[in-house]
């Protein structure tokens, strides 16, 4: 059997899925017992052991890169860059924006305006519409926001900055998705989007950060 | 039993991995120092050194492994620092372990950076007669222990405020002298003169230590006197923390009688500590255990030799980090 291992470190609870062609067989974010555990080994090994598989089934690791919770992230990205290593399989990296705006244009059918809270009121933004990150940007969320969102009427919000997104403009249809943090039982059927990004040693994921290169060009 | 353990050593600065064999040979050590990211700041940004752990941990796994022409059947264990450290960086370094230890099917060890420390003094070459005193001098610890054996450890005392090696930086800092500052201050020392009556702390109060009292004394100095000579302070600032170190050692060797000294932590490269310890272990009739310069900063390989002694005596630590550990601590 050829096992996709999805990670999702970025907060607690961490979500360690694993995936076939026919669908989720175990998402540790359904297990209350396993709400606390910041070790993705262990959830790795939970869930390997829970569906009776040996580490050698996996044969892709997804894992969120960020930007998020910097030592959580990392401790995702490490793992997953590390068994990548050992087993030989490629790691495919999504994006916070991608995976959340992916669920919340799934959930509302309609473009998402993704944010990640950074330090002294900044934030990181993405813009997802027709299935892909069309824009990001690191700043303060109402000076960049407006300028991302222009005439639209309706859009979704997911992340950290939803009530003030929501407040900020009242006379437009804002969806909220009550999605703070990714899933990773949404990265298996986000295969148009990580499909591309196979990275095998010598390359590895790279954690984002302000001072990646996603956010030195902000696009139009 | 397999021949090697890889050691994997991040909770600082420094990615450093490492194979090392039973008997301490070394067949693989790379060290992927930081110096220059953390120069700007006057020292180690843990947030900085994370980030660049993730960026440099693989290649020098890759690079120990190619190096000693070894693979994953080979290595009896992967041995990585569990703490004490920065969370962040100790994080990479333990995930990275973890996810290699499930993809090659070899058990990880956490392991006390401290009793990694203290087996430097033998790798490649056992050097270390037991029983024998332990002073552990770095960035972030300042300590002397007593060791029965390798893994009979008691603590006799440690700094109540700043490491030596931290009040090296700090001042080295304060003379525009660059990160790291120890072997900047040795230099600007060997130029000047001890002519800057600076405090002992603690001096004659067992075999605890202070510094921070030393280093302010240094910025109030520094404040106060509008032309410093820079090589000045730096020789009357290394005179004091000398002082300091060469006192503690000589009590201790007075109340616990031992076969050796073993002065280990990147300070322990100071050219003065090891003169003066040297003179103290002559008149003491003790021998003097100093690990070549390259094994008293960071290194895996102390991680890596450490964690034979976990597996002789069953202690199979899982790899968590653990912020705070005592060296007696496994």
């Amino acid at each position: 059997m050829e096992i996709t291992l999805c990670i999702e470190s970025s907060a607690l609870p961490y979500g360690v899925v694993l995936a076939t062609t026919d669908g989720i067989c175990y998402d540790s974010t359904l297990h209350e017992e396993l709400a606390e555990i910041k070790d993705v080994a262990q959830l790795t090994r939970i869930a390997l052991d829970a569906s009776g598989l040996p580490a050698s089934a996996i044969r892709r690791i997804i894992v969120n890169q960020g930007p998020g919770g910097t030592s959580s992230i990392r401790t995702g990205v490490a793992f997953a860059n590390s068994l990548g290593y050992s087993l030989k399989v490629p790691v495919f990296p999504v994006n916070a924006f991608e995976l959340m705006g992916f669920a919340a244009e799934m959930q509302w059918n309609c473009p998402a305006i993704v944010t990640v809270k950074s330090i002294k009121q900044q934030a990181y933004i993405g813009w997802f519409a027709a299935g892909r990150l069309r824009a990001t940007h690191y700043g303060l969320p109402e000076a960049i926001i407006p300028d991302l969102i222009g005439d639209l009427p309706t859009l979704a919000v997911a992340g950290a900055h939803r009530e003030s997104i929501k407040r900020l403009f009242p006379k437009k249809e804002i969806h909220d998705t009550n999605m703070k943090f990714g899933r990773a039982s949404d990265m298996p059927r986000m295969e148009a989007i990580w499909s591309t990004r196979a990275t095998m040693y010598p390359s590895f994921v790279i954690p984002l950060t302000e001072q990646s290169s996603l956010f030195e060009n902000p696009q139009p | 039993m397999k021949p090697y353990i890889l050691g994997i050593e991040s909770s600082c600065d420094d990615t450093a991995i490492a194979i090392v064999d039973e008997q301490g040979q070394v067949y693989a050590s790379v060290v992927s120092s930081q110096a220059t990211i953390h120069n700007q700041f006057g020292g180690v940004f843990p947030e900085l050194a994370g980030r660049a752990h993730v960026a440099s941990i693989l290649p020098a796994v890759d690079q120990a492994m190619a190096t000693a022409g070894i693979t994953p059947q080979d290595l009896e264990a992967i041995a990585v620092t569990r703490g004490p450290g920065l969370i962040g960086s100790l994080l990479v370094g333990l995930n990275t372990a973890a996810g290699l230890g499930m993809g090659w099917n070899v058990p990880v060890i956490g392991i006390n950076h401290l009793r990694g420390h203290l087996r430097s003094a033998d790798l490649e070459e056992k050097r270390v007669e037991y029983p024998a005193l332990l002073l552990l001098v770095s960035g972030g610890h300042t300590f002397l222990a007593h060791l029965q054996d390798e893994a009979t450890i008691q603590l006799l005392g440690s700094t109540r405020d700043d490491s030596v090696g931290e009040a090296f930086d700090k001042v080295g800092r304060m003379l525009n002298l660059g990160y790291p500052g120890g072997p900047a201050i040795d230099k600007a020392a060997r130029e000047g003169k001890d002519v800057i009556p600076f405090p002992r702390p603690m001096l004659h109060e067992g075999l605890e230590f202070s510094f921070s009292g030393l280093k302010s004394a240094v910025a109030r100095y520094l404040d106060a006197e509008p032309s410093p000579v820079v090589a000045n302070v730096a020789a009357s600032f290394v005179a004091a923390a000398m002082d300091i170190l060469i006192t503690k050692c000589r009590k201790a060797l007075k109340k616990y009688p031992v076969r050796s000294l073993v002065i280990v932590g990147g300070v322990a490269a100071n050219s003065q500590l090891r003169e003066h310890a040297a003179a103290l272990c002559r008149k003491q009739g003790v021998k003097l255990c100093l690990p070549p310069t390259k094994w008293s900063t960071d290194n895996g390989a102390m991680i890596a030799l450490a964690a034979w002694d976990y597996i002789r005596t069953g202690q199979m630590i899982p790899p968590q980090p653990t912020l705070q550990l005592s060296v007696s601590d496994y």
